[in-house]
């Protein structure tokens, strides 16, 4: 996979015949990290495909206002992911049967179901992680996850988060300091 | 890249890739977004971010534009069929749970509320327009705008449709009318 530095580089050309393989680069960099972002929270798998290919129709929708210049694509991917998956909670907090589809929608073939099942197990360590992290704040849990899980360095998780740069360093930190405390308690 | 992930490219490309390619990015960020809101060339459903954005950039013909009345009504209108994605994002931005589609999916009843006056429609979705009273819209309910030739049942006027839809969650990208590319150019 290429990184998202080099993403960045290549979306300053802006011309317009370059946005779609521009954005494929972004797709095809940063898919398995929101595809896994949501095998993280969802059982089931259909939900991981509709919520993924929610969070990508978003970013393509905004891609037009990307500018790579104030960040790279991962942490802008993942705080559209994020945002979707806030709104799926709203609604199925607010009784709504989110697994109830529109009739006509396509379902997954058998064999992707199968692979995004084996995502979803892939995620158990993932999914411990964030029990775990049940006794920290919201933002230290998210932190952990974009920063430990997701791989983006704490600058990127701060934008993805929209807080400053400081004050997700030090709630990691904290965060951190309090899951070993944990785990020694544990012992 | 997985089966999914390579399947979801394939389609996304197949259904909006012609019109993530018309998208111009877009480096000027307007700091206030106009009330009433014009964009060509932005075909993608789904997009919910920063929508006003691209459309500083464009220089086309409008697609079409979403503008609030003074009497709390909402109008859409969809002047080429690349303007149905931004206008659902517009609609989304401003909270109205309304969609404009080529086709009501099946679970969508026709509309039946008195107060909302949807007016005409054209027999793809270009040259239509709907006016909806927000305000009228149950909870738990999303309005399906649709042109009149798709062989639905519904009776709203003298020829675009709206029905009364669940608002479930996620709604799949919807696509262009069927036999229009995206690119317009028929106002």
């Amino acid at each position: 996979m290429s990184t998202l530095a080099s993403v960045g580089v290549a979306m300053r050309d802006g011309s317009r015949d370059s946005v779609l393989a521009e954005f494929e680069q972004v797709y095809r960099s940063n898919v398995g990290g929101v595809t896994a972002y949501f095998a993280r929270r969802c059982a089931d798998p259909q939900t991981v495909a509709d919520l993924t290919s929610e969070t990508i129709v978003r970013a393509a929708g905004a891609f037009g206002s990307f500018d790579p210049g104030r960040g790279a694509a991962r942490p802008w991917l993942f705080g559209i992911a994020a945002h979707v998956y806030a709104q799926y909670c709203a609604q199925a907090a607010n009784g709504r049967d989110a697994a109830l589809r529109l009739a006509g929608l396509a379902d997954l073939p058998v064999d992707e179901i199968d692979e995004l099942a084996g995502k979803i197990d892939a995620q158990r360590a993932g999914r411990e992680l964030i029990e775990r992290c049940a006794q920290l704040s919201a933002l230290e849990q998210a932190a952990v996850e974009l920063v430990d899980l997701d791989g983006l360095t704490p600058k990127e998780a701060a934008a993805a988060l929209g807080v400053p740069r400081g004050v997700l360093r030090k709630r990691l930190s904290r965060a951190h300091a309090r899951l070993r405390k944990g785990n020694h308690g544990d012992e | 890249m997985s089966k999914f992930e390579d399947h979801l490219w394939q389609e996304f490309v197949r259904e909006h890739g012609h019109d993530l390619a018309q998208m111009c990015r877009s480096a000027a960020r307007p700091t206030l977004r106009p009330r009433v809101v014009a964009a060509s060339g932005l075909g993608l459903a789904g997009v919910g971010v920063a929508l006003a954005l691209v459309l500083g950039a464009a220089t086309a013909a409008p697609a079409f534009a979403v503008t609030r009345n003074h009497d709390g009504t909402v109008t859409v209108e969809i002047l080429r069929s690349a303007g149905v994605a931004g206008a659902n994002a517009e609609l989304r931005q401003l909270g109205v749970r309304a969609e404009v589609m080529s086709k009501a999916p099946a679970a969508c009843q026709t509309y039946a509320f008195e107060q909302v006056a949807p007016t005409t429609g054209g027999h793809q979705i270009a040259n239509a327009h709907w006016t909806i009273d927000p305000r009228t819209i149950p909870a738990g309910r999303r309005l399906v705008l649709t042109p009149a030739s798709e062989g639905n049942s519904g009776n709203s006027g003298s020829g675009g449709q709206v029905y009364n839809c669940p608002d479930n969650f996620p709604y799949r990208p919807s696509s262009p009318a069927s036999g229009d590319s995206g690119n317009g150019g028929s106002s």
